[in-house]
């Protein structure tokens, strides 16, 4: 046969992420990311795009939000039974979903719980009294024990909106635009070495983390080791799962700062360490010993989105620069975006500020702060605090 | 002419005089979606094949391929907005004006013609570039002037007035690039890993120029006359472009070109030598 098997034909593209922050505390509506990511339409293939809100839940802001994506009712009851052993359930609702001509049924259920964790000793691991690793043991349980039911999102005070489909189909799907929020992050597939499904598209998250991703991690293997070693459990069939995991682990429960963090995740190459000063120099050089498998290789931008202490977005791309990555602020400085593509930013705001920022060096927005950093500092600014 | 796609809206072309034309190339349907690059190219095109010499493209939103293998030197076209990626691709002869910024691989296998943009440019301008010009106002990102050649005395060049990231110049075989780093003043006005396997071509930077920021095969040099000469051209060429004065300091000038003609020769293999 001549003719190549469906699927093989050419399709020209690469992933597309958008994110965008109001540092002042105003609100965003959910139709902003909307605009940016599905102008990046061309960056995209139909197999997954998804959005995450931060302060879309102001009211139950000290609960965790639990969203989930069901095959059946049957994966719901089952999801709930379990729930209601480790954590006290304070609300429970049905997300509102809607049906989209072009986008194939069967849709999964999509429901969110809210939720206190429970003070549990004999739990899996043993005695853990941090409410946040709780929960994060508790999404890993669910996603590798529970038949059809996945954990989207498990943070407070955020959820994420995802599922296979072109960008504009997903946020008709979530009438995205019925949300406000403080912080939006969203992305548009084009998957390359994993499948297309409903929880693999991005934003993925964890707590209160969540990232969108363009690019490949090729030191998958390496990283997903670390991250398992550290109780991490890997069910989505894609790499970007290890960043998020990565990203929680270095940060919340290492403590490092976020620019130190970023420096383990694409550091900068030896010979340039060479030319820093000594006390730099020590602990660049120490952070590539000590966080050599947090080392992400490979061509990849990301968004990374955290709402505690404050909400942060997070945009770099690798140390080579082999993803697109562009920032900007409005003129009011108010909100600060980062997306694949200039039109992206122009598409919502025209008269934004736009700027390239530096490989590897990471542009840090966060909410009463502003822009902490720009991506166009030192790659060692704010690594030594 | 393409008129069913542009005939029944109330924006579609409007004839200003025989040689020039307007395009609007925002979204129609009703949700703001820009139009998609498939329509406005071939509009594009339409244009073009009746003869026009002026095409001014308005509202364009991350629209890709705009211009691209456009073949004829007596036609410019004018972009307004942020063009998408690949703007004037394998161009030949064009000229290509873009009153705002331009995106990633701007000016892809140009082979001759212009393009100018008031603006600034994010990665991989001018990839494999083989002539022509490429002229951007402010800064450009990673990879510019990457694999460009030359030959037969006739090669691309670039000018930028602002600064440029990592990796300029890479692999590059050929042309001309300036970088003149103008207003850059708290930071280098040129990234790290500079030429990284070059084997041709030159570039000129107005500005400092550590010996750490070059990578293997390339190396740092002072201008002689020749340069000089054609430094002086491509500055003529940017002032009169974007109408502006570049205050020159020639003791500034360096030149970064290739160790030698084959600088990898033997790098893998030493018995080729």
């Amino acid at each position: 046969m001549a003719s190549r098997p469906p699927g093989m034909e050419r399709q020209p593209g690469g992933c597309g992420i958008a994110g965008c922050i109001d540092v002042r505390g105003g609100k965003i509506s959910g139709d902003t990311i909307a605009k940016m990511i599905t102008t990046m339409g061309e960056r995209e293939n139909g197999l997954g795009a998804g959005y995450v809100g931060y302060g879309i839940f102001p009211d139950r802001r000290d609960e965790y939000c639990l969203q989930f994506l069901f095959d059946n009712e049957d994966a719901k009851t089952r999801t709930e039974e379990f729930l209601k052993d480790n954590v006290y359930i304070t609300g429970d609702e049905r997300v509102y979903t809607r049906k989209v001509s072009t986008l194939d049924p069967p849709y999964p259920l999509v429901w969110r719980f809210f939720a206190i964790a429970k003070e549990k000793l004999d739990w899996p691991r043993g005695p853990i009294f941090d409410p946040d690793d709780r929960i994060v043991e508790l999404a890993m349980q669910i996603n590798t024990e529970v038949d059809g039911a996945f954990c989207v999102s498990s943070g407070k005070d955020m959820a994420v909106f995802k599922g296979c489909g072109y960008s504009h189909e997903i946020a008709e799907f979530f009438d995205i635009s019925r949300y406000e929020g403080s912080m939006w992050l969203s992305h548009s597939r084009f998957p390359t070495n994993s499948p297309g499904w409903w929880a693999g598209a991005h934003p993925i998250s964890i707590l209160d983390w969540s990232v969108c991703h363009n690019g490949e991690i090729t030191s998958y293997g390496v990283n997903k080791k670390l991250v398992e070693m550290e109780g991490y459990k890997c069910s989505l069939l894609t790499d970007t799962e290890v960043i998020i995991y990565i990203w929680d682990m270095l940060v919340r429960r290492h403590g490092l700062p976020i620019p130190t963090a970023a420096f383990a995740m694409a550091p900068w190459y030896y010979p340039l360490i060479e030319g820093m000063d000594e006390k730099s120099k020590k602990l660049a050089t120490w952070l590539r010993i000590v966080y050599k498998e947090a080392f992400l290789n490979g061509p990849f931008s990301i968004l990374v989105g955290r709402r505690e202490p404050e909400t942060t977005m997070i945009a770099m791309a690798d140390r080579k620069k082999l993803r697109p990555l562009i920032a900007g602020t409005s003129e009011k400085k108010d909100v600060i975006f980062a997306a694949s593509e200039e039109c992206a930013i122009r598409a919502v705001d025209t008269k934004a500020w736009t700027w390239t920022a530096d490989a590897g060096s990471p542009v840090i927005a966060q909410r009463g702060k502003g822009l902490i950093r720009s991506g166009l500092e030192h790659p060692f600014k704010g690594v030594m605090e | 002419m393409n008129h069913n796609l542009a005939k029944n809206r109330h924006n579609g072309p409007k004839v200003v005089t025989k040689e020039e034309v307007t395009i609007r190339a925002d979204g129609r349907d009703g949700l703001g979606h820009p139009l998609d690059y498939h329509v406005l190219n071939q509009m594009i095109k339409d244009e073009m094949a009746a003869g026009r010499k002026l095409i001014r493209v308005e509202g364009v939103l991350g629209q890709r391929y705009i211009g691209a293998t456009a073949s004829r030197n007596d036609l410019r076209i004018e972009v307004y907005g942020t063009p998408g990626n690949n703007l004037g691709a394998l161009l030949n002869g064009t000229n290509i004006e873009v009153f705002g910024n331009g995106q990633d691989l701007t000016g892809n296998t140009m082979n001759s013609g212009r393009i100018i943009v008031h603006g600034s440019v994010s990665d991989v301008t001018g990839l494999a570039a083989r002539g022509g010009e490429i002229l951007i106002k402010d800064s450009a990102g990673y990879r510019t002037g990457i694999h460009m050649k030359e030959f037969k005395g006739s090669g691309p060049s670039i000018i930028i007035g602002g600064r440029v990231g990592d990796y300029l110049g890479e692999y590059m075989a050929g042309g001309t690039v300036l970088v003149l780093g103008l207003e850059i003043t708290d930071r280098p006005i040129i990234g790290q890993h500079i030429g990284a396997g070059m084997h041709g071509g030159r570039m000129y930077i107005m500005g400092d120029v550590r010996i750490q920021q070059l990578a293997p095969g390339a190396s740092l040099k002072d201008i002689n006359l020749s340069d000089r000469k054609e430094i002086e051209r491509l500055l003529v060429n940017y002032e009169d472009t974007f109408g502006v004065t570049v205050n020159v300091d020639w003791r500034k000038f360096r030149k970064i070109v290739p160790t030698s003609s084959r600088p990898f020769g033997g790098y893998y293999d030493k018995t080729m030598i």
